[in-house]
């Protein structure tokens, strides 16, 4: 018979700790003949399915009205203009989210270029069919390439160390305050010639603010108390 | 009996929620006292199987509701046990049967889903299996208590849906509160572990100290895990949320009826902390009143009522639609009002003739999302093995709850899934 010292629970001969408190068990005596153990050893892990089957399917569903538009395309040329672009947003659905999910094991890396370079090309697209391009080299090229270089950044300062919430979310409005700022900046050089950032300056304060209330809680208890007990769901 | 049958009330809610996460199935395991034949075990699982009509079953999706039909691969399949029980069985798998049988050492233990039975007619499936078992191994066990005979065919009365049956239309509405929940929980394990830890516990020990209060051994179990709780968050967090106790209960004890399917509902018992600060006697005599208050055949024919209601509401849905919406709502208000599950099936009787062969009971209620502190007990031979199923790495309940007891003279065994 065995015991623990700390709980005064009795315990099966062949355990080493007490199940509740981690306690070793001492056993001065030799053992004798062992209790079968009560549980197998076997993990059973499910097979995970149907994430990459859904996307199939859908894939599937998605391509099955673009070909037959662009059959209908072939035969009347002269009323089917619009199917360019639904091809085109066909392809970029398709690309930004069905991809990532056919991967075998989703790479945030790899979401995120495909991504990046699908949004730049669909926006190309609609920059070249409408006029010269010009807002897409002045706006939305540099706008996308800010985003994508504070996806990447967030990835990999999530990567080096491991993050509690707090600090994720702080990141995120500190990233949200950058990316408003530039947005606008971009937007204004088109439309105005000359640096003028103003809006997104009340918009910048207000994520700045709560990147700090989130840095602060983080090493503060009693906000972080605070902050639960106001606004669980 | 028909080639196929609806899910009863409490059944309709459940295939909706079937996810990896949430599997409501449960499990019960007799332990014996020599090692598992795993070929006498096959035939005796499916020799008895026959006599269960209402698990002989696999499930279809009908436009409106999931329904039951008789299995067509007529074999079920007995396999080795794993060490994280209760996960969730998938409709196309295990020869699409919504019950599994496994075996290891001394151990047969069978998980059912939900949609099938409550633990009621589990114990009588896992009874009358380990019976026929033991039958095939030489001994001579007789039906009675537990155990079906298996030369008698199925009743009608074993196979009706008993919630629709004992509807008695009642417009009594019971107002339950649905948020400002306390939940125990933290780091969770990594995904499909799941700690099972269980406590034997000397019955006579226990009814001599609740019968000193005097209370019932739930009311008791129910205080103490409710007590364990209560310190768990006035220790850990400042806030002051309420504590609130689920309780099943055995609706066969107030309606004269066999059947084997679900026929239960739950009682919630809560405890607000913002009322001061409670010692365990007051807490002991607030749930304790609370329950004799609620147990009444009035009170579980307005919840009835409240079900059928609600199943008659939604009859012209899709199930499509209830399906999803089931899912999306289920995934938002899981485990929302409630602490502590607490299934005590009682005192489990099995024929005199096999009870030297059967060493223990145990039953394990499937894991929670939210929650810690799930528990399922079973009485047997003058112990009663309390089990705990967690997710969580927190082990604070089960150790406080087990020396709460010891502390009260009470004798205790544990053992855990999770090798120490």
């Amino acid at each position: 018979m065995s015991y623990c010292v700390k709980c005064g629970v009795e315990l099966d001969e062949n355990v080493k700790k007490c199940p509740l408190c981690k306690t070793q068990v001492i056993k001065p005596y030799k053992e004798e003949q062992q209790e079968p153990s009560a549980y197998s050893a076997e993990l059973y892990i499910p097979a995970k399915y149907g994430r990459r089957i859904i996307a199939f399917y859908l894939s599937i569903g998605l391509l099955i009205p673009n070909l037959i538009l662009i059959a209908f395309r072939l035969m009347f040329p002269s009323v089917s203009g619009f199917v360019k672009y639904v091809v085109a947003t066909s392809l970029f659905c398709f690309f930004m989210f069905l991809f990532p999910l056919l991967q075998k094991k989703i790479h945030p890396h790899i979401v995120i270029g495909v991504g990046f370079f699908d949004l730049l090309l669909y926006l190309a697209f609609f920059a070249y069919l409408f006029d010269d391009g010009e807002w897409f080299i002045k706006i939305a090229l540099p706008i996308t390439c800010v985003f994508g270089v504070l996806s990447v950044s967030f990835l990999i300062w999530i990567k080096i160390t491991k993050r509690n919430w707090r600090r994720k979310a702080a990141f995120l409005f500190v990233e949200i305050a950058i990316m408003t700022l530039f947005s606008e900046f971009f937007f204004t050089r088109y439309y105005k010639p000359g640096f003028t950032v103003k809006y997104s300056i009340i918009i910048a304060i207000t994520c700045l603010s709560f990147a700090l209330l989130f840095i602060i809680a983080d090493r503060n208890n009693k906000l972080q108390n605070w902050i639960s007990k106001k606004f669980t769901i | 009996m028909n080639d196929w049958f609806t899910l009863d009330n409490a059944a309709k809610v459940f295939p909706g929620q079937n996810t990896s996460t949430w599997s409501n199935v449960f499990r019960m395991t007799a332990v014996l006292y020599e090692t598992i034949d795993p070929s006498r075990l096959s035939i005796a699982a499916n020799n008895v199987i026959k006599r269960f009509p209402c698990f002989d079953v696999e499930i279809h999706k009908g436009l409106f509701w999931y329904y039951f039909e008789k299995n067509q691969y007529n074999h079920l399949p007995v396999n080795p046990d794993r060490n994280n029980p209760c996960l969730r069985i998938k409709f196309h798998e295990n020869n699409r049967y919504l019950l599994r049988v496994f075996y290891h050492n001394n151990r047969i233990s069978v998980e059912i889903f939900h949609a099938l039975t409550d633990a009621f007619g589990l114990s009588r499936f896992l009874c009358t299996l380990v019976a026929e078992y033991l039958r095939l191994d030489g001994h001579k066990i007789p039906a009675g208590h537990a155990v079906l005979s298996l030369d008698e065919e199925a009743t009608e009365d074993e196979m009706i849906d008993a919630t629709a049956h004992f509807d008695k239309k009642s417009k009594g509405k019971i107002k339950n509160k649905n948020s400002g929940f306390y939940h125990v929980n933290g780091e969770k394990y990594p995904s499909h572990n799941v700690r099972v830890t269980t406590g034997f516990i000397n019955m006579d020990d226990l009814k001599k100290v609740a019968k000193s209060y005097p209370v019932t051994i739930t009311e008791y179990l129910a205080s103490v895990l409710t007590y364990v709780v209560y310190q768990h968050q006035k220790h850990t967090t400042n806030t002051q949320k309420i504590i609130g106790c689920q309780i099943p209960v055995n609706l066969r004890n107030f309606f004269n009826t066999k059947t084997l399917r679900n026929f239960s509902l739950c009682y919630q018992l809560n405890l607000d902390p913002k009322f001061g600060e409670y010692t365990f006697e007051e807490i002991l005599q607030q749930l304790a009143l609370n329950l004799r208050y609620i147990n009444n055949e009035k009170t579980l024919n307005a919840m009835i009522s409240s079900n059928i209601r609600k199943e008659n509401a939604s009859r012209f849905i899709p199930l499509v639609i209830k399906d999803l919406f089931m899912g999306i709502f289920f995934g938002i208000t899981a485990e929302h009002n409630t602490s502590i599950l607490l299934s005590n099936l009682g005192l489990l009787k099995i024929p005199k003739e096999m009870e030297p062969l059967v060493q223990k009971f145990i039953m394990i209620a499937p894991h929670g999302i939210k929650n810690a502190v799930r528990t399922a007990a079973i009485g047997y031979n003058g112990t009663l093995a309390l089990s705990f199923t967690n997710i969580f790495k927190e082990d604070y309940v089960e150790r406080e709850f087990f020396r709460f007891l010891v502390k009260k003279n009470i004798r205790v065994k544990v053992e855990s899934n999770m090798d120490y």
